[in-house]
């Protein structure tokens, strides 16, 4: 399960000319809409990194998944659980950031307690539980399996989340002005910018899954032979050298 | 424009520090393990 | 499966009966919660009363964190009893949740009773706080008895478990707080959509509970 090393410079180099790309839309070309004025260029990194922190948790789950089943065992899974989900709550963090920075202009406060910010910081929440169990030391399958289990858990409550969240903000909220419902009926223009948005950190994000999946990989193979390294540096320390 | 302007660079910038994180965690990782596990 | 579910059900209630943790530790512990609330809002001007269903839920939650901690305590001397004893892994997990909700009912009994009096508290439609509770305590206590055992014998285990419990507890707050509200407001037809959510996530979680504690028992 190696990523070929054209590969990943493909995807590196690809997020960075499409970062480039997106930014200078959503900054200089893409104008201003009517509803949010300037504003709405805030599409082009916010949807984008939500979405994303999904999908981190989404293959985090479906990791998970392919661990606990006999027959697709593999450490490998466990180790992209792991990984998926700290790109994913990287991207979920910046979610709760480009919200709130979003909202204080349009909205006037840094916070609300809109449904979808509501469920994304839930989300927040599950994720940090996740990686807090993956540092508990246990060995390897049992902390694999706890935390596979945990993920699935965790999978089952987000769509809970999402309907009493919603539900209670229909309640609470008089008039609350979604982020993205003023531009629903988005022009060409802005609709290039949210798909620039998009490729731009799609492609971040597997660049970044792919390497932290490989550290993820260095450090199981550290874990493993830690004690047999650290015996033979206590042995190289006592091997001296005699010059002839 | 300002929150523009923040949003755009708290975005581009956490990731770029988180990716600059990723790589030197891998390379310090990589200088421990004996040169046939690299 | 249920023969052994009655089985550790039974021993985990009269390991209570006999340590009175919960009689003496949580439910002490709740009511300070409520009384605590009392000190940090205004008691005067029927804040208390207003925010009622809330601060009810939120002692409960904070009551359900104890008694969960304390049902994997009793096991925490040695796990591998259980495991070896041959018991029917759903029936273990149906048996401790169920000593974890029998306790949870009590506590929210006697909750309720200090809702009712401290804070001025009107329940207008008691069947639909009594589906609330029943709901809630059932996914709470199968969503805690799943937690609890995934952060068994870990020695971090009082601080892990209620930053892994309470984000997914969280719509259960929210939902069971709504009904409640419906319920002291006297609109219990607003209570039942939140219903709906209690019951969804009790079916859930009950239902990964019997399915997965199995795998969870297994290890070492």
């Amino acid at each position: 399960m190696t990523t070929p090393r054209w590969l990943t410079k493909a995807l590196g180099l690809g997020a960075l000319a499409f970062a480039l790309a997106a930014a200078i839309d959503g900054l200089w070309v893409m104008g201003p809409t009517a509803e949010q004025g300037d504003y709405s260029r805030l599409l082009v990194v916010h949807p984008p990194v939500a979405t994303l922190a999904y999908v981190g948790f989404g293959i985090t789950a479906l990791a998970s998944v392919l661990y606990l089943l006999p027959r697709t065992r593999r450490r490998e899974w466990d180790l992209l659980a792991g990984a998926s989900a700290e790109v994913g709550v990287v991207f979920c963090g910046l979610t709760l950031v480009t919200g709130s920075i979003w909202g204080r202009p349009v909205w006037g406060v840094w916070w609300t307690w809109d449904a979808r910010l509501t469920a994304e910081a839930l989300l927040f929440a599950l994720f940090l539980g996740y990686l807090a169990l993956r540092r508990v030391p246990a060995s390897e399958h049992v902390r694999a399996r706890r935390c596979a289990i945990a993920a699935l858990i965790a999978c089952l409550d987000i769509p809970i989340d999402h309907y009493a969240t919603s539900w209670w903000q229909t309640l609470h909220q008089g008039s609350s002005i979604d982020l993205l419902q003023p531009d629903k009926h988005l022009d060409t223009a802005h609709n290039i910018g949210l798909a620039l948005g998009f490729v731009a950190l799609g492609l971040a994000f597997a660049w970044l899954l792919v390497h932290r999946y490989r550290v993820e990989k260095l450090e199981a193979r550290y874990e493993d032979e830690a004690l047999s390294l650290a015996l033979e540096a206590r042995q190289a320390e006592g091997r001296v050298e005699v010059p002839v | 424009m300002s929150y523009v302007y923040a949003g755009y660079g708290v975005t581009f910038g956490a990731l770029a520090l988180y990716a600059l994180r990723v790589l030197a965690r891998g390379r310090a990782l990589r200088r421990t393990l004996p040169p046939d596990e690299r | 499966m249920w023969r052994d579910a009655a089985l550790v059900a039974g021993k985990d209630l009269r390991i209570e009966a006999r340590s009175r943790v919960a009689t003496n530790q949580v439910a002490p512990f709740a009511m300070l919660v409520l009384v605590l609330f009392a000190f940090a809002l205004d008691p005067n001007r029927g804040v208390l009363k207003q925010a009622a269903s809330g601060l009810y839920w939120v002692a409960v939650l904070f009551s359900a964190l104890l008694a969960v901690q304390r049902s994997a305590a009793i096991e925490a001397g040695d796990r591998d009893q259980l495991r070896m004893s041959g018991l029917d892994p759903a029936g273990v997990f149906l048996g401790k949740a169920g000593a974890v909700a029998a306790q949870l009912v009590a506590l929210e009994v006697l909750l309720g009773a200090g809702v009712v009096v401290l804070y001025g508290a009107h329940i207008a439609s008691v069947g639909l706080v009594v589906a609330a509770c029943v709901l809630a305590t059932v996914g709470l206590a199968a969503a805690g008895t799943l937690y609890a055992s995934l952060a068994a014998g870990l020695k971090v285990r009082e601080t892990l478990l209620p930053l892994l419990l309470l984000p997914v507890a969280a719509p259960v707050l929210l939902a069971a707080t709504e009904a409640w509200q419906a319920a002291l407001g006297g609109h219990p037809g607003d209570g039942t959509q939140w219903l709906e959510i209690l019951g969804a996530f009790a079916v859930i979680y009950v239902a990964f509970g019997v399915v997965g504690y199995g795998a969870l028992m297994e290890e070492a």
